[in-house]
């Protein structure tokens, strides 16, 4: 989709990218190291999935060029995003996973732009720290993230069986009867999901509500494709730890002293044709 | 508004969906509230259901709307015949050795149906503009006579699949692995063709991945190969074994003749004519068909392009008893015929034929009228407002 001509709405973002970097580095948020302020980058936490962000995307995820998304990792090494954390937010355990899966890709999305470019920031600024400062394992070379739409677009940017984990942690409830189409764990989507995770690979769920909680345990246990993990497996998978502590939302709650649920599955292979 | 409003005169009201039931030569045409039916060998008029009696006396446009039959689907045995209205009620009707209908059951879906076709065990598929496919049975329609409140709950519909898009079309053929099993291919607005699992649509095969605008029309040219075309400038021919794409074709320079630069196009129908190895498109709002050879290694190269009387609204090709094509023209725009057939010769040329039967049906069969009952659905109206093929003066509407 290069060298097109800009819609004006395209240029309006630009314009307004610009000059929101500008008041950025006034503030000193971004470079060298500095992580950048999270009260600049608020928006409010619902957007609308069903409308038409001006969202970029290839046109398949063959046409995806992913070098400016891992510069440092190194490119020979053919690797292909294998955990994705959906509606990363502003990317607690996306940062929280790269050390511990320094060998593979991790890439938070999120549909929120201003979020999204939070999150940019403080992997610039994380990885500069982590060369110059104290290192850390892999450095957050392997981690990154994508402003997107996953209930739309997860085939232009994946292929089938390319990821291994996926998390859905504190997703919006959308609690009215008629949102629940909205909601991130349908059946139906549920279906695409597993079209992604390769046999054996793993979803996890967390939120907060329970509503919430009980429809998309009920939605995965329904599914043929999936199996619940049982509380053992869940205690002996580090991940699971990972976004109970390590999310924004997560720690949020604890302050709070709420609840967390989780619930995680095993994607079964496919049933022979 | 238009020239068409400012203009004065009557017109046989146009068809926008039309279908071909071979066993009984009965041609269903969806013509605004009006569900007809005409027999092809004799060009009788065999059934005539209207929406509302009392349409004559209703003149406001957006009451009528609702009442737009917008698609025809009949099972293979060509016993039922199902037809959907923009209101999204859903009429099931038998269709007797006679070839007259006979209206069993009618019941509201819950969104507005965007495709339905029959399976093999006679139940119906259909899509809805929210993206959900179903799959609902006689009981399912039955069972609307006897609810209250609580039944209605239970016995509410589970989708099979679902894309988070506008559903656009579904494709029901065998699976190109294994022919006894059956996949059911899915197009939306956001640029995906979806081959899943047939019934256990819960396994996804595979994405055909490379249209850049919303997919309009999807249509299978043999069991292995699909063709889809919609918003963007080329039409695409895919392999269902591998969802790889065998061809593109610039569809745009063929319409070239009649496209004005700047307005952008969408493939309206596809039309499969396998035992001529070509595949024919008609694009929204143009007075024409392109036709594309295949070659035997599934290359799309230029035909010829015919020109008809008036817009293309929908077009069909009919095997039996010889090969032709029946488009169905906007008469509401050119004040002229409503159908035109389109013949092949022995010499492989293509060009239009005149049919009596198709005369009578249009002078005797459709109805005669001085207004639209009810406006035509629009396919351009799901491109998106970012759509880097709408150009900045090509936003009014298409000239009428």
């Amino acid at each position: 989709m290069a060298a097109e001509q800009k819609t004006p709405g395209q240029i309006q973002r630009e314009e307004e990218e610009a000059r929101k970097k500008m008041k950025r580095l006034a503030k000193g948020g971004g470079i060298e190291g500095r992580l950048p302020m999270k009260r600049l980058f608020r928006q409010r936490a619902h957007a609308n999935v069903l409308s038409d962000h001006e969202l970029e995307y290839p046109r398949s995820p063959a046409e995806m060029d992913w070098t400016p998304f891992y510069p440092d990792f190194p490119e020979d090494s053919g690797k292909k995003v294998e955990i994705v954390d959906i509606g990363c937010g502003y990317g607690g355990l996306t940062v929280a996973l790269g050390p511990h899966f320094q060998d593979s890709l991790v890439l938070g999305m999120e549909i929120r732009m201003q979020v999204t470019d939070y999150l940019k920031e403080k992997i610039q600024a994380i990885r500069y720290r982590a060369e110059h400062e104290e290192p850390v394992v892999g450095g957050y070379k392997n981690i990154s993230v994508l402003r997107m739409n996953c209930q739309k677009f997860l085939p232009n940017f994946f292929e089938k069986g390319q990821l291994t984990k996926m998390f859905f942690c504190f997703p919006d409830p959308h609690f009215k009867a008629r949102k629940h189409k909205n909601r991130i764990v349908t059946s139906t989507l549920a279906s695409e999901y597993a079209y992604f995770i390769q046999p054996h690979g793993r979803l996890y769920t967390i939120t907060d509500v329970e509503e919430l909680h009980l429809w998309m345990a009920e939605t995965l246990d329904k599914h043929s494709l999936f199996r619940r993990l049982s509380k053992e497996e869940e205690d002996a998978d580090i991940c699971v730890a990972l976004m109970t502590n390590e999310t924004e939302e997560g720690k949020k709650v604890a302050r709070n002293g709420g609840k967390k649920f989780t619930a995680c599955y095993e994607r079964l292979p496919d049933p022979a044709k | 508004m238009t020239e068409a409003s400012l203009k004065t005169g009557s017109f046989y009201h146009p068809c926008q969906f039309i279908s071909y039931l071979p066993k009984k030569q009965l041609l269903v045409c969806c013509s605004g509230p009006y569900l007809l039916g005409f027999s092809l060998a004799t060009g009788e008029k065999n059934f005539e259901f209207c929406y509302q009696d009392d349409l004559q006396q209703k003149n406001k446009e957006a009451a009528a709307y609702g009442q737009a039959f917008r698609q025809a689907a009949f099972s293979k045995d060509e016993s039922r015949l199902v037809a959907v209205s923009e209101d999204k009620c859903l009429r099931l009707w038998e269709i007797d050795e006679a070839a007259k209908v006979h209206l069993r059951y009618e019941k509201t879906i819950p969104k507005r149906c965007a495709d339905m076709k029959f399976d093999d065990s006679g139940d119906l598929i259909f899509g809805d503009k929210f993206g959900d496919v179903y799959r609902i049975n006689e009981e399912w329609f039955k069972s609307a006579s006897s609810e209250n409140q609580k039944e209605k709950k239970e016995s509410k519909l589970e989708p099979i699949m679902g894309h988070v898009s506008i559903l656009t079309q579904l494709c029901l053929t065998n699976d190109p692995h294994k022919p006894d099993q059956k996949i059911i291919v899915t197009s939306d607005r956001d640029e995906h063709i979806r081959i899943s699992r047939f019934p256990s649509a819960y396994i996804i095969d595979g994405f055909c991945m490379g249209h850049e605008d919303f997919i309009s029309r999807i249509s299978l040219y043999d069991n292995s190969t699909l063709i889809s075309g919609g918003g963007d400038n080329h039409v695409f021919l895919w392999d269902l074994k591998s969802c790889q794409c065998l061809d593109a074709f610039d569809v745009r320079s063929a319409f070239a003749n009649y496209l004005s630069v700047d307005k952008p196009m969408v493939i309206s129908s596809i039309i499969p004519i396998p035992p001529k190895n070509l595949i024919a498109f008609a694009c929204e709002g143009i007075a024409g068909l392109v036709f594309a050879t295949v070659s035997s290694e599934k290359r799309l190269t230029y035909h010829s392009a015919i020109p008809l009387a008036g817009p293309v609204l929908h077009a069909i090709f009919l095997q039996k008893p010889k090969e032709r094509i029946i488009a169905s023209l906007d008469s509401s725009v050119t004040f002229g015929p409503c159908f035109q057939e389109i013949g092949f010769t022995d010499e492989g040329s293509i060009q239009c034929v005149e049919n009596p039967i198709l005369d009578r049906i249009e002078k005797q069969g459709l109805i005669k009228t001085e207004t639209r009952f009810c406006p035509l659905a629009q396919l351009h109206t799901m491109r998106k407002n970012h759509s880097k093929f709408l150009k900045s003066d090509s936003t009014q509407q298409p000239k009428e």
